[in-house]
């Protein structure tokens, strides 16, 4: 089974969303009047669930650069995996696996095993959950919930056991059943599902179809949800773009923290939608710096005390230009802290060790690293020192772990540039 | 379980389930969105008053004025405001010395050309944000004349709105009142004499003895 978040939404142009709900709608009521007339076979009902299925397996949602990801092909294809087995939804997998344009060979490849794996497993969980509770009333809805649940868990088990890198290249995908979003969809959707395949195998099919009208919103509301994130992302492009404006350094500097934050928050074992932020935070990190006067930021020389306290004042006024923004409250204090040392001897507030984010103090690490070491291209090279050897970085790191920095930070981000 | 039973759980649970993600996605996220937008605006606001605070005051009276004209003509004043606030991302590309600078009647014509540029890096900045579109074209058309384009469709019109009230402030800061009102008139045909018209009505040029004059 392809899972809730086994695929990804591209919104290049923007469809007409309520044309496009008020048809579905109304084709939900067209279908239910024509069952109605001409009586509801189960048959007929598993055929329009298989097509629904079909549909959503080859038109998923994907957040472009965002891992929230989702898919409504494993609730259509719950109730059909409890009534009939595996076979069904292993044919519509392949069938639109075989038939997604846009997928590469190897991503069509893997979500085939994923969503036969998942299949396969979710038919077990729920004829042993049909089997143990046959007498009871309330059967289907347990079945069903324990057919998804299964697929779900069986979904993130095989997306886990790929390589992380391979994943998010190949697959460009990560799954990421927390966030609230595809949480609060697949809480609702499961619900509606289990209560229709209840009413479908207890004999009242028209309330079944009634009850899979819940399902309607859904899909607009990930939609919308994923839109946000869009905008959200597109709001720290622009900010970005306004620091790369003021101080042309900044803009390969900001990359290369963006891409290591990146690395570093998996390798310490973050959740995706958290290293997401965590790449928000590490894009956004200077951002405070577009109220620094260029003159005292690109001096080619040391500078005095007073120029210096101008300086310092960047990280603060990051967090209070992100500080009203929906979507950045987290982002605003780990942007604040970002300078924070573990001894306390950092700024602005001088805080220590526990009270430092783990957010700040990858972003303090790997900032570090990179105004040491510079990028590839000679204007990337701060004016005021020659640059480090990536060894000799590393080694100031090393020296000032425990005071400055965090040692578990450095350590994994040490990792993460050996595996580089 | 009996009919009216499950008819009644799925009814109900098909009608709560439909009704909050349906008001939530249809209606209020595009409002969220355009929450968002001016919450986003308010923030470039916040970093300009860091970054220039006399700008910004400036930028202040703009918007005091354009609001009025756009009171006077009976159009919307969100959107010459939200692109008014869009504008101020430019000031990243003019220099922090320049604007923290002497007053502008101050600048030579260089300065004055390089405060000006903030309008072109804010157009192209402005092109990463889709969810500022609207405000954007309307900083795209700030600098067509009048004569040439005279739609009078929301994003044109607020454009024409946003010159006048900023070229009437940076002639009245850079060479008083009197010929910048002169100037205005002057160019009325660029302007849009409708605007033109509003603004000697707002201002009283008509009825009153100018400023200078009562200061004189």
């Amino acid at each position: 089974m392809a899972g809730v978040g086994s695929t990804s939404l591209s919104l290049g142009r923007r469809a007409p969303i309520l044309s496009t709900r008020i048809w579905t709608a109304l084709g939900f009521v067209a279908l239910a009047g024509c069952f109605f007339l001409a009586g509801v076979h189960l048959e007929s009902w598993m055929a329009v669930l298989s097509c629904l299925a079909f549909v959503q397996a080859r038109r998923p949602l994907r957040a472009v650069g965002i891992p929230v990801a989702a898919s409504l092909d494993t609730l259509l294809l719950a109730p059909i995996t409890v009534m009939s087995g595996p076979w069904i939804p292993i044919v519509i997998i392949v069938a639109a696996q075989c038939l997604r344009r846009s997928a590469s060979e190897d991503v069509r490849k893997a979500n085939i095993l994923i969503g036969v794996a998942s299949a396969a497993f979710a038919t077990v969980g729920a004829q042993l959950v049909l089997l143990l509770w046959s007498p009871h009333e309330s059967r289907w809805i347990l079945a069903t919930i324990t057919a998804f649940s299964v697929g779900g868990v069986i979904n993130i088990l095989a997306l886990q056991s790929f390589d992380r890198s391979w994943r998010k290249r190949v697959l460009s995908l990560s799954y990421d059943p927390w966030t609230s979003q595809t949480a609060l969809a697949s809480v609702v959707g499961l619900l509606v599902t289990s209560v229709a395949t209840h009413l479908f195998a207890t004999g009242y099919p028209v309330a079944g179809i009634g009850a899979m009208l819940g399902l309607l919103p859904i899909r607009p509301y990930l939609k919308a949800a994923l839109r946000r994130n869009r905008s959200r992302n597109h709001a720290a492009r622009l900010m970005s773009g306004m620091l790369e404006w003021s101080h042309p350094y900044t803009e390969g500097h900001v990359k290369r923290v963006a891409n290591w934050a990146t690395e570093v928050g998996y390798e310490l074992g973050l959740p995706p939608h958290h290293v997401d932020d965590l790449k928000f935070a590490a894009i956004l990190h200077d951002v405070g710096k577009v109220t620094v006067n260029e003159a005292v930021l690109d001096a080619p020389r040391k500078l005095t005390d007073e120029e210096f306290e101008h300086i310092k004042i960047h990280s603060a006024n990051g967090a209070t230009l992100l500080a009203d923004l929906p979507g950045f409250e987290r982002i605003q204090e780990w942007i604040l802290a970002h300078h924070e040392r573990l001894d306390g001897n950092g700024y602005p507030l001088g805080l220590s060790d526990d009270a430092i984010p783990l957010e700040s103090k990858v972003i303090a690490v790997i900032d570090a690293f990179d105004a040491m070491t510079g990028g590839d291209k000679d204007d990337e090279k701060r004016n005021y020192r020659t640059p480090k050897s990536p060894e000799e970085a590393f080694a100031e790191l090393d020296r000032c772990s425990g005071t400055q920095f965090d040692p578990t930070v450095v350590q994994a981000f040490r990792a993460v540039w050996r595996r580089s | 379980m009996s009919f009216h039973w499950s008819f009644l759980v799925c009814a109900g649970f098909a009608t709560a389930a439909s009704m909050g993600l349906g008001i939530w996605t249809g209606f209020v996220e595009p409002r969220r969105r355009v929450r968002f937008g001016q919450r986003f605006l308010r923030s470039i606001q916040k970093g300009l008053k860091l970054r220039a605070p006399v700008v910004e005051s400036y930028f202040q009276e703009v918007d005091a004025l354009a609001s009025m004209l756009c009171q006077k003509c009976h159009c919307p004043k969100g959107l010459v405001r939200r692109a008014n606030l869009l504008r101020r991302v430019g000031f990243c590309g003019v220099s922090y010395e320049l604007l923290n600078q002497a007053p502008f009647d101050f600048w030579s014509t260089r300065e004055l050309a390089q405060f000006e540029s903030h309008l072109e890096v804010a157009i192209r900045l402005s092109k990463k944000a889709p969810f500022l579109a609207r405000e954007a074209k309307v900083l795209e058309w700030i600098d067509r004349p009048y004569f040439l384009h005279q739609s009078s469709e929301g994003v044109y019109f607020a454009a024409r709105v946003l010159r006048l009230a900023f070229d009437y402030n940076l002639l009245c800061s850079t060479q008083g009142l009197d010929a910048a009102r002169e100037t205005v008139q002057a160019h009325r045909d660029t302007y849009d004499p409708i605007l033109v018209d509003a603004l000697a009505e707002v201002l009283h040029w008509n009825r009153d003895v100018s400023r200078s004059e009562a200061l004189v």
